[in-house]
């Protein structure tokens, strides 16, 4: 389980997290979502301890990541993905490389088990046989679908997708809600999604939470946010000012 | 004054995590021959180019200042003891360092900006063991040996210019090129190249590194990469010709 304590966050004069109370259930698919520039990608890196808060910790498994560094940071992120909202591919590394990246470093697999893993996740993202193409020849929804499998290679027990939809077509983006949805009923993974599409939001979210001025001001099932009656939580709902 | 402090506590610390994994170099090993490839044999054009035509102007004007009154054998001496001590380093180190320095910081700049960096510490890959560490070590091999070969073909170059424009003998100036033949003078430069390889791939890895803000963010770096690495070149280059010679 992911709990996250009292978590504040200040770049410069600019208060971004004021204080963030929230429990990633094990299993469940957890969206936060609120407008943009709210902090959602600032909270999501916090989980994986690429910032480091102010006050407040990440607690992972029991575990304060904010206190971790070096190889015990290292240790506890074996477990936990990240999806960024680009890809993050690495430019200089095909396809199969960017998939077998983490694995290359941490397993002893050798080439045709590897091989056989890459197969694998990218037919699981219903992109066989483009092993061999580098980040370039790939369009934004490959990218992404491309970064999950790369996420989805080492097994983890967490995957965190940062804007998983943003930028892409309403169809591609669809098949990215169906294909975070199939994979978090196969494989039992817990997942955290932060997006403002709530569309997506209502698609994949066991329980949704909603950040805004820098706090959680509701958490919910998609049907329980419909209905919200709180009017920070029914502006951003409906698209408009009440 | 606070931003010039800024810079140096950020280069302190990064260095210090530099060092932190600069023993466990050969993990990566196959990324150290890959870089060596990219900034040795790729910067190999511009470096020959570059070194025989100075090799040639050496030449020129050895002859020009010292016509009538300077032996001929004094002509290869001065191209060779000329790119030994300073012109082979200091020229192989600010081409390589304009071409590759530049590219360095761009291509690891773009990689903050687009989150690269970030995924592969999610991966729980340190990026300066993965990303830093060969890149600064390919420099320094690759440094000295680019010398070596801008000082052969500036030699080469000068013999070109001193038997086919000056109708020198060919062996007044191969003599030449032995005449008061130095091998501390041979280590100095090469010290030069080792310290100016570490100079290029360090600080453009550093400003890579630091990018931030988008691609303005990058070409800024770059830029800030370029002129770093050229005045420690300059700085460095001073110090060590007072330490060796």
């Amino acid at each position: 389980m992911i709990q996250i304590v009292n978590l504040k966050k200040t770049f410069g004069d600019k208060k971004v997290l004021r204080g963030v109370n929230l429990e990633i259930m094990d299993g469940a698919t957890t969206v936060i979502i609120g407008p943009s520039g709210c902090g959602k990608t600032v909270l999501l890196k916090h989980i994986v301890g690429l910032i480091r808060p102010d006050e407040g910790k990440v607690m992972i498994d029991g575990v304060n990541i904010s206190n971790l560094y070096g190889t015990s940071l290292f240790k506890v992120r074996e477990h936990i993905s990240v999806v960024f909202q680009g890809g993050a591919l690495l430019d200089s590394l095909s396809v199969s490389n960017n998939i077998t990246l983490g694995l290359r470093k941490h397993t002893k697999l050798r080439e045709p088990e590897l091989s056989k893993i890459v197969k694998e996740k990218l037919e699981m993202v219903k992109l066989g046989g483009t092993e061999k193409l580098m980040p370039s020849e790939l369009s934004g929804g490959m990218k992404k679908r491309v970064a999950i499998a790369r996420a989805i290679a080492t097994n983890p027990k967490y995957i965190l997708y940062d804007e998983p939809t943003t930028g892409l077509d309403p169809i591609t983006a669809n098949k990215i809600d169906k294909l975070i949805c199939n994979l978090q009923q196969k494989l039992k993974i817990t997942a955290i999604v932060v997006t403002h599409d709530l569309t997506s939001a209502y698609n994949i979210g066991d329980t949704i939470a909603m950040l805004r001025e820098g706090e959680i001001i509701f958490e919910g099932t998609p049907k329980e946010i419909r209905n919200c009656e709180e009017q920070k939580v029914k502006e951003f709902v409906r698209g408009r000012d009440i | 004054m606070k931003g010039l402090f800024t810079y140096i506590g950020e280069l302190a610390f990064f260095t210090k995590d530099f060092l932190r994994v600069l023993p466990r170099f050969y993990r990566y090993f196959n990324l150290i021959i890959e870089q060596i490839v990219t900034i040795g044999v790729a910067s190999l054009p511009i470096v020959l180019i570059t070194s025989f035509s100075s090799g040639s102007v050496t030449a020129h004007q050895a002859m020009f200042q010292g016509k009538d009154f300077i032996p001929e054998i004094y002509v290869g001496m001065s191209v060779i003891k000329a790119f030994m001590i300073e012109l082979g380093p200091i020229l192989t180190a600010l081409v390589v360092g304009g071409r590759c320095g530049s590219s360095i910081a761009a291509e690891i700049g773009s990689m903050r900006i687009t989150e690269q960096i970030d995924a592969l510490e999610t991966l729980a890959i340190d990026p300066m063991s993965y990303l830093i560490v060969p890149r600064v070590i390919a420099a320094t091999i690759a440094l000295p040996l680019l010398t070596v070969v801008s000082e052969v073909i500036a030699c080469v170059g000068g013999g070109v210019y001193a038997v086919l424009a000056q109708n020198i003998k060919l062996m007044v100036y191969l003599d030449g090129l032995r005449f008061q033949f130095m091998v501390h003078e041979l280590w100095g430069g090469l010290i030069k190249a080792v310290a100016f390889g570490v100079i290029i791939g360090f600080m453009g890895c550093y400003h890579g590194f630091r990018a931030k803000g988008g691609t303005e963010g990058v070409g800024k770096a770059t830029t800030r990469g370029v002129v770093d690495i050229f005045i420690l070149i300059l700085l460095f280059d001073f110090i060590i010709a007072q330490i060796v010679f």
